[in-house]
């Protein structure tokens, strides 16, 4: 059981990861400053049953997550949100030529990730469907363990990874669509995606 | 250790093998010695060795995505309100 006067003490050092985090999820300032603030009132009150040893910030950001899924979700619901079955299927280095239709060479590839800017990668986020988008963060650019994720988000494991699977895929093409419009990727004048098939990750189960 | 060419049918979304894999490394903090384990073991597979290292780069460049840092009010409130819970507890034990 942990001790209550040591919370600020432990959690304050997440605060710029869970600024971050709520930053994404609300788009707004006030928002985000609002949930963390929440955040850190409910962590506080609830700390005597936060397990010591187990991951701080895993638990804070469930925390987060929920007080988001409560609070600010149903304010913003998008209307894509439900459109979860569209699943592409081809990877981007297939895409940029890869070794059934090499025409680029890897190097396109390359220069395309390097030259992806911050904020591309942001508006690509921010374009996903919010499950998939939480799942992505999570995963991506917060760096948790998929069981870490199925925690905080309180879904499967086998969720989680589907969740994944599909987000990173629609990142992934989201960016090729950039990078189209700088002319490192032809256009799908052949576009291969009417040989679309089920994605088949591990442990990606049906969405639940 | 290379079991992994006999069932790849050289399409890494249909190869069980490398998908897992792949999950395997994409999890959490990227690990260089991890990835190096991968790609030995897809080694005879050119598009599977392409996906992983297609993959761990794009999770690369969302890693990138800075932090913002909270603004120095926030931190600010937090304490307070922080603060004020406490003394909302020693109120009512009066």
């Amino acid at each position: 059981m942990a001790d209550q006067a040591t919370f600020a003490e432990q959690a304050m050092p997440f605060m710029d990861q869970l600024y971050s985090h709520a930053m994404r999820m609300t788009r707004n300032a006030a928002d985000a400053e609002d949930l963390v603030q929440e955040t850190y009132l409910k962590g506080y009150r609830a700390f005597d049953s936060f397990q010591e040893g187990t991951n701080l910030r895993a638990w804070l950001f469930r925390i987060l997550t929920n007080s988001y899924i409560n609070n600010y979700r149903k304010k913003q619901r998008r209307p894509d949100e439900s459109d979860l079955g569209d699943v592409e299927d081809l990877y981007m280095y297939r895409r940029l030529g890869g070794a059934e239709t090499s025409t680029l060479g890897r190097s396109a590839e390359d220069e395309l990730l390097d030259t992806i800017t911050e904020s591309e990668v942001k508006d690509a986020i921010e374009a996903l469907p919010e499950q998939y988008r939480d799942a992505v963060l999570l995963a991506d650019v917060e760096g948790f363990a998929y069981k870490e994720i199925a925690e905080i988000l309180d879904v499967p494991i086998g969720t989680v990874m589907s969740r994944l699977h599909r987000g990173r895929k629609r990142l992934q093409d989201q960016l090729m669509e950039f990078g189209r419009r700088r002319g490192l990727v032809p256009d799908d004048g052949d576009d291969p995606e009417t040989e679309s098939e089920d994605g088949a990750a591990v442990g990606a189960g049906a969405e639940v | 250790m290379n079991n992994h060419h006999s069932s790849c049918p050289g399409i890494p979304e249909r190869c069980e093998h490398s998908q897992a894999l792949i999950s395997q490394v994409l999890e959490g903090i990227p690990n260089p010695a991890l990835i190096d384990a991968a790609r030995q073991e897809l080694s005879r597979c050119l598009p599977c060795v392409q996906e992983i290292d297609f993959q761990v780069r794009f999770k690369l460049a969302m890693c990138q995505q800075a932090t913002e840092h909270a603004p120095p009010s926030l931190q600010l409130r937090i304490t307070e309100a922080l603060g004020r819970v406490d003394l909302d507890v020693g109120i009512e034990d009066l």
